[in-house]
C-alpha cells in the first residue's frame, strides 16, 4: 500500500485515534486559546474603529468566525457523511455525531452575535431575510441530525441515518453563501470571499484571521474532547478501552501505596 | 480605560457578543471533558468493585 493512503487509513482505526487524541489535546488547547486571547484582544483593543459603526463593528470579530465555523462544521461532516456511506468508517460516524452539537452551537453564536449586531445598525434583532433564515434552517438541520441519530437504538443504521440526513442538508450551505448576493437583503455581503481584493482594511483584517484561524482550533479542540468519549462508548468491552482503565486502577493503587509508605517512614 | 469599555456607546453589544460566545465555546469544552472524566471514573470504580468481590468471594 502507498505510504500516504496507509498513513490516512490509521485514521480509521479506534485504538489509533484515541491515544493521539489524549497526546494532541493539550497542544491544540494551548494553541487554540492563545489564538483566541491574541486576535479578540488586537480586535477589541488595537484595531481602529470603523468610519461608519464606530466601534459596534467589533462584534465582527467574533460573529464571522462563528458564521464561517456553522458553515465549515457541516462541510468538515459532510465528507464524515460520505466516509460513513461509502466505506462504513465507524470513526468518521462518531465523528459525525460528535460535530453535529458543535455545529449547533457555532449556528447559534453566529444568531445570536448576530441579532446583538443587529438591533444598533439595522434598528432590529431579527428580520425575516434570506441570510438570516437560511442559518437559521441550519441550526434545525444540525439539531434534526442530532435527534435522529438518538432517535434510533440501533447505532450503525442511526450514523447512516445522520450521515443522509447531512447529504440532504448540505443543500442548504450554498443558499446561505450565496443569500446576500442572490436576494436583495439587509444583511451585508461578505468581507472576506475575496482575499486579493478584500473589502476590509488590512488593520481590521489581520485580527479577523487570527480569530478565524483560532475558532477553526476550538472547533478541532471540542470535536477531540467529544470524540474520545464517543469511542470510549462505542467499544467499551474491547481490549484496549479495557486497558485504559486497568492502567487507571493500578494508578490508583500505586499512590496509595506510596502515602502510606510515606507515613510510616 | 472606563472609554474602552464603553466602546463609544456601544459596549452593551460589544461585550455582551463577546461574552456570549466564549460562555457558548466555555460550555462546549467543559461539559464534553467533565464527560470523559466522569465514564472513566465510573469504570475505575466497577472493575475495582469486581475485583474486590472477586477477593472476598
Amino acid at each position: 500500500m502507498h505510504p500516504v493512503l496507509k498513513w490516512f487509513y490509521q485514521w480509521a482505526v479506534p485504538h489509533f485515534v484515541y491515544p493521539r487524541i489524549q497526546t494532541g489535546l493539550p497542544w491544540v488547547a494551548l494553541l487554540a486559546s492563545s489564538l483566541l486571547v491574541i486576535g479578540l484582544v488586537w480586535g477589541l483593543v488595537f484595531a481602529p474603529a470603523d468610519y461608519q459603526q464606530g466601534d459596534a463593528f467589533r462584534i465582527i470579530y467574533v460573529h464571522v468566525p462563528a458564521a464561517w465555523l456553522s458553515m465549515l462544521v457541516y462541510m468538515a461532516m459532510t465528507m464524515m457523511a460520505i466516509s460513513v456511506l461509502v466505506w462504513r468508517i465507524q470513526v468518521a460516524e462518531l465523528a459525525l455525531i460528535a460535530s453535529a452539537p458543535i455545529g449547533a452551537a457555532f449556528t447559534l453564536m453566529a444568531l445570536f452575535t448576530g441579532a446583538i449586531w443587529g438591533k444598533p445598525m439595522w434598528g432590529a434583532w431579527w428580520v425575516w431575510d434570506a441570510r438570516l433564515t437560511s442559518e437559521l434552517i441550519l441550526l434545525f438541520i444540525y439539531l434534526g441530525i442530532f435527534a435522529l441519530y438518538h432517535a434510533i437504538e440501533d447505532k450503525r443504521q442511526a450514523a447512516k441515518a445522520a450521515s443522509l440526513m447531512t447529504l440532504v442538508g448540505v443543500v442548504n450551505i450554498p443558499i446561505i453563501h450565496y443569500s446576500v448576493i442572490w436576494w436583495n437583503t439587509l444583511h451585508q455581503p461578505p468581507s472576506l470571499s475575496k482575499l486579493d481584493t478584500p473589502s476590509i482594511h488590512p488593520d481590521m483584517l489581520w485580527p479577523l484571521l487570527i480569530t478565524l484561524l483560532a475558532f477553526k482550533l476550538m472547533y478541532l479542540w471540542m470535536l477531540m474532547l467529544r470524540l474520545r468519549t464517543e469511542l470510549l462508548l462505542r467499544y467499551p468491552q474491547s481490549a484496549w478501552v479495557q486497558a485504559i482503565v486497568q492502567a487507571m486502577v493500578q494508578a490508583q493503587i500505586q499512590p496509595t501505596k506510596d502515602k502510606s509508605k510515606d507515613n510510616a517512614r | 480605560m472606563s472609554e474602552f469599555f464603553s466602546m463609544g456607546g456601544y459596549g452593551a453589544y460589544v461585550w455582551s457578543s463577546v461574552g456570549l460566545s466564549l460562555l457558548v465555546m466555555g460550555y462546549n469544552l467543559l461539559i464534553p471533558y467533565w464527560r470523559h472524566q466522569r465514564l472513566l471514573q465510573s469504570w475505575r470504580q466497577q472493575q475495582q468493585e469486581e475485583a474486590r468481590l472477586h477477593e472476598s468471594g
